[in-house]
């Protein structure tokens, strides 16, 4: 059987800026405008763990454990929900 | 001295390249190991060359997971996907933005544990148990990742285990009774070894199934009788014979035969093995796990009883021979041994698709 690998797409923190301004929120971000997708708490580039675009969208989520296992639940509903 | 430089002079080049070729040829056949020693040199160099920091972070997470997962692979018989870090917006790199992609952040050197275990998490969830979660509720689906990363972090970084277990693990059991009533389940399975090459691997081939009629309800009920079978399995005392060692579901039917008694084996005699395991091949059960000490004459013992049912049923396959260290129950008290385990897959028994109110009637 063929090995199979799982990209997973990192960003370093001292890219953050850099992303951000690429995706045209870094001036929303600054001013605290987004919330965690799961627990509504205002993302800062230092609690920030992960970006996920959806919808045309882009969603953040924090780094909270709650909201890492959350996201990751998230995800897995969201493939089976594809899937079927 | 002079006859040590006239050796040097000799052979010191063949011998150079003698082991040059050693420790590619190691590499080569084992390249997590090699990503896992370049991590450790780029750590040093990022001290001075700050870039060497994205090097480091990539080839330490890929190394650390990697190496796990090759070590699973000689344990189980299924393949598991590895695990590659792509950084996104590096410099002027052109970010290519997937619908439902994620992108993590990778913090600096002071947080490596973290950054360990946000990719150990992620990869756990989305890519090593995918097939194998892909029926199960969201409880069971949880408590998997959590305890399956607990297992990855437990070998590959003893910092970045401490800090998810506290941070990850016990918050999340504290909250939540059933993952705890699971991960329960999961460590007395793991005592005896079989998590991965067990449980994780029945739900792999669980996860190749297709159901027409989506009994979503029945499969996860189904786990969870699965689960229970293997923890009374593995929580037997030795020598009792009364603990079911046969699990007939409706989507998945194993069976754990256990070889062989000192008597048994000093008689020399495979016949009785030999025949309840046939049994289970023509009771169309998927997978046979012979189990038994890892002493070296078991250990023949074992694969002659497993060659001969080999030999008496067409297409049956060995799949895996392989020694690891279990813990077993002896007068109440867990003693650690060497345990080895043969996997034999009855393809002929698989059924692949499901349609509403399938029951095969064959096992009674």
């Amino acid at each position: 059987m063929d090995k199979e690998t799982k990209e997973i797409n990192a960003v370093h923190e001292r890219d953050l800026d850099n992303l951000l301004q690429r995706l045209g929120v870094k001036e929303k971000f600054d001013e605290g405008a987004f919330k965690c997708k799961f627990c509504k708490e205002v993302i800062t580039k230092t609690n920030l763990y992960s970006i996920l675009p959806e919808s045309g969208a882009i969603n953040f989520i924090c780094d909270k454990a709650a909201c890492v296992i959350a996201f990751t639940e998230y995800t897995a509903e969201k493939n089976k929900n594809q899937n079927d | 001295m002079s006859l040590l430089i006239a050796l040097y002079q000799v052979f010191g080049f063949p011998i150079g390249i003698g082991i040059t070729i050693i420790v590619g040829w190691y590499f080569l056949k084992n390249p997590e190991k090699f990503e896992k020693w370049v991590s450790m040199i780029a750590w040093f160099v990022s001290y001075i060359w700050k870039n060497a920091e994205y090097f480091a972070t990539k080839s330490e997470i890929q190394g650390r997971i990697n190496s796990f997962i090759a070590g699973l692979e000689a344990n189980t018989t299924t393949t598991f996907p590895r695990i590659a870090l792509r950084w996104k917006a590096r410099g002027t790199d052109e970010i290519v933005w997937d619908e439902g992609q994620a992108i993590i952040v990778m913090r600096d050197r002071n947080h490596r544990s973290k950054n360990l275990i946000h990719a150990a998490y992620l990869f756990t969830a989305e890519a090593l148990l995918k097939k194998s979660a892909r029926h199960l509720s969201k409880t069971q689906k949880t408590s998997l990742d959590l305890f399956s990363t607990k297992l990855i972090l437990e070998k590959e970084s003893k910092f970045a285990v401490e800090q998810f277990m506290s941070e990850y693990f016990a918050p999340e059991i504290d909250k939540n009774e059933a993952i705890r009533g699971l991960i329960q389940q999961y460590v007395h399975i793991e005592r005896l070894g079989a998590f991965f090459p067990i449980l994780i691997q029945e739900l792999t081939y669980l996860g190749s199934k297709v159901f027409l009629a989506k009994p979503s309800s029945e499969i996860i009920a189904e786990v969870k009788s699965l689960v229970e079978f293997l923890e009374k399995f593995a929580e037997r005392e030795v020598g009792d014979t009364t603990t079911p060692d046969t699990f007939v579901g409706k989507y998945m039917r194993c069976a754990i035969r256990i070889v062989a008694s000192r008597a048994v084996r000093e008689r020399g005699d495979i016949t009785s093995h030999k025949e309840r395991i046939n049994y289970c091949v023509q009771g169309k059960f998927e997978n046979i796990y012979i189990i038994g000490s890892g002493e070296r004459k078991n250990i023949k013992f074992m694969d002659e009883v497993a060659g001969a049912c080999l030999s008496e049923n067409e297409g049956l396959e060995k799949t895996r021979g392989y020694q690891f260290r279990g813990k077993i129950k002896i007068n109440g008290n867990l003693t650690n041994v060497s345990t080895y385990l043969i996997h034999l897959h009855n393809p002929s028994a698989v059924k692949y698709l499901y349609e509403a109110n399938d029951i095969d009637t064959e096992i009674t």
